[in-house]
């Protein structure tokens, strides 16, 4: 019955044990429980430390929405002014077009009318100046009653024209 | 592996071959019987020429304990020291470990007062009871072998020593796990409340719980100890039967790692337990 011995040997397990059990303590548990702490804490900053900036993120994404929006309501506005101005030139210039169209066209009725006045009374004149010539031709008797007609005729269709 | 582990795992296998060569050749007795004698017999130094308890060691099972507790205490110091907040390889098979028992010894012990005292004492079991099993079920090593009373030393032949072999060991860790327990059940529940304790739930069952507490160690101990020593004779005499020579890899994989293992998380966990009941 070696093999279930109890003797001394227990009592030195025992104590190489509690000696195996500080020296473990104090090299390994301690700094481990120290260490898991200081991970925690740090996991725990770092996890609030980005909650914080994921807020922030959102919150200056939320800011850049709000800009965006406002954005392209100026750009619309903008655009839209400038639709409204397009249209506003392109009317002006029609009319002012058409104005201008209307006053060319007067302006040369007008110098149609001028022209054809001036080439009355020149022709009044002509006409005057020969009824004059004619006048002092039969006054003077110088032709015969033939090339008097003759001639009365021509100048009088020359009037005409 | 690199380099070296090959290298290192080259030089083991021929030395663990040519020596069991010449053990199987020239130093195995031919004779079963001689085997077989020395199986069950420790080596038992008597310090005095008084014959009592206390004079009387095994100095197989101090040489082994102090030899992995040595072991274990330069493994500490070494990745104790630089232990930091980003581990690195050492520390996390340390943390791992040491993460699996806390967990298990947090859901388990209710008080959180007790939970880092039992998780020390508990990894520390573990820790101690897995190198030892594992160094003598599944590490080719010296053995000693006792022989018509003549001490003999073999290499190679068998695994080491487990100090968990020796009924010494675990008894004393058992008794010391049962005292903790107590002494953790006073803490926890005052002296009144743990006289009460061996009273309940009803006066009369004072000699059942007397019983049932003394049965605690016992088992306790006996359990590991009936684990390691029996694969120890097992893998001996398998070992033997094949003449060393084809190696029992099956054999040590088996009773030191896997049965080795078991039954020191299986310790562990019962100390663990004990405590736990004690001071809930």
């Amino acid at each position: 019955m070696e093999m279930f011995e109890i003797n001394l040997t227990s009592v030195v397990q025992l104590m190489s044990f509690l000696l195996l059990l500080y020296i473990l303590k104090k090299f390994l548990y301690d700094k481990y429980f120290e260490i898991t702490d200081a991970r925690k804490e740090k996991i725990e900053g770092e996890i609030k430390k980005a909650e914080s900036l994921r807020k922030e993120a959102e919150e200056y994404k939320e800011q850049a929405k709000i800009e965006l929006q406002k954005i392209r309501e100026r750009t619309d506005e903008i655009i839209k002014k400038a639709k409204e101005e397009a249209e506003k030139i392109i009317i002006d210039a029609q009319i002012k077009a058409e104005d201008e169209a209307d006053k060319i066209l007067k302006s040369a009725r007008e110098q149609i009318k001028r022209e054809r006045a001036e080439m009355l009374s020149e022709v009044e004149q002509k006409a005057g100046e020969l009824a004059i010539v004619l006048a002092m031709k039969i006054l003077k008797g110088a032709l015969d009653e033939k090339a008097k007609k003759e001639y009365l005729i021509k100048v009088l269709k020359e009037s005409e024209k | 592996m690199n380099k070296k582990a090959k290298v290192g795992l080259i030089i083991f296998i021929v030395v663990y071959f040519t020596i069991g060569i010449i053990n199987a050749f020239y130093f195995v007795p031919k004779d079963t019987s001689e085997v077989t004698q020395g199986l069950a017999s420790r080596w038992i130094v008597q310090i005095s020429d008084k014959s009592a308890w206390y004079t009387r060691l095994n100095p197989l099972t101090i040489a082994m304990s102090w030899a992995i507790i040595i072991g274990l205490i330069i493994f500490a110091v070494k990745v104790g020291k630089n232990f930091k907040i980003i581990p690195d390889r050492k520390q996390s098979i340390t943390e791992s470990v040491f993460d699996f028992m806390y967990e298990i010894v947090e859901s388990v012990i209710d008080d959180p007062r007790f939970v880092k005292p039992t998780f020390t004492i508990a990894t520390t079991l573990f820790i101690y009871i897995a190198v030892s099993n594992i160094l003598g079920g599944a590490v080719p090593g010296l053995n000693v072998s006792i022989a018509n009373g003549s001490v003999k030393f073999t290499l190679f032949s068998d695994t080491f020593f487990a100090p968990t072999a020796d009924l010494n060991t675990n008894l004393t860790y058992a008794l010391m796990v049962f005292v903790i327990s107590h002494a953790f059940a006073i803490k926890a529940k005052g002296v009144k409340g743990w006289l009460k304790s061996w009273f309940e739930p009803n006066p009369i069952m004072f000699p059942m719980n007397v019983i049932g507490e003394l049965a605690k160690p016992i088992s306790h101990s006996l359990r590991l100890f009936g684990n390691v020593g029996g694969g120890a004779i097992l893998t001996f005499m398998l070992s033997y039967l094949v003449k060393y020579l084809l190696l029992p890899i099956v054999f040590w994989g088996f009773f030191g790692i896997f049965v080795g293992l078991i039954q020191a998380l299986v310790f562990a966990m019962l100390a663990v337990a004990y405590i736990s009941a004690q001071i809930s």
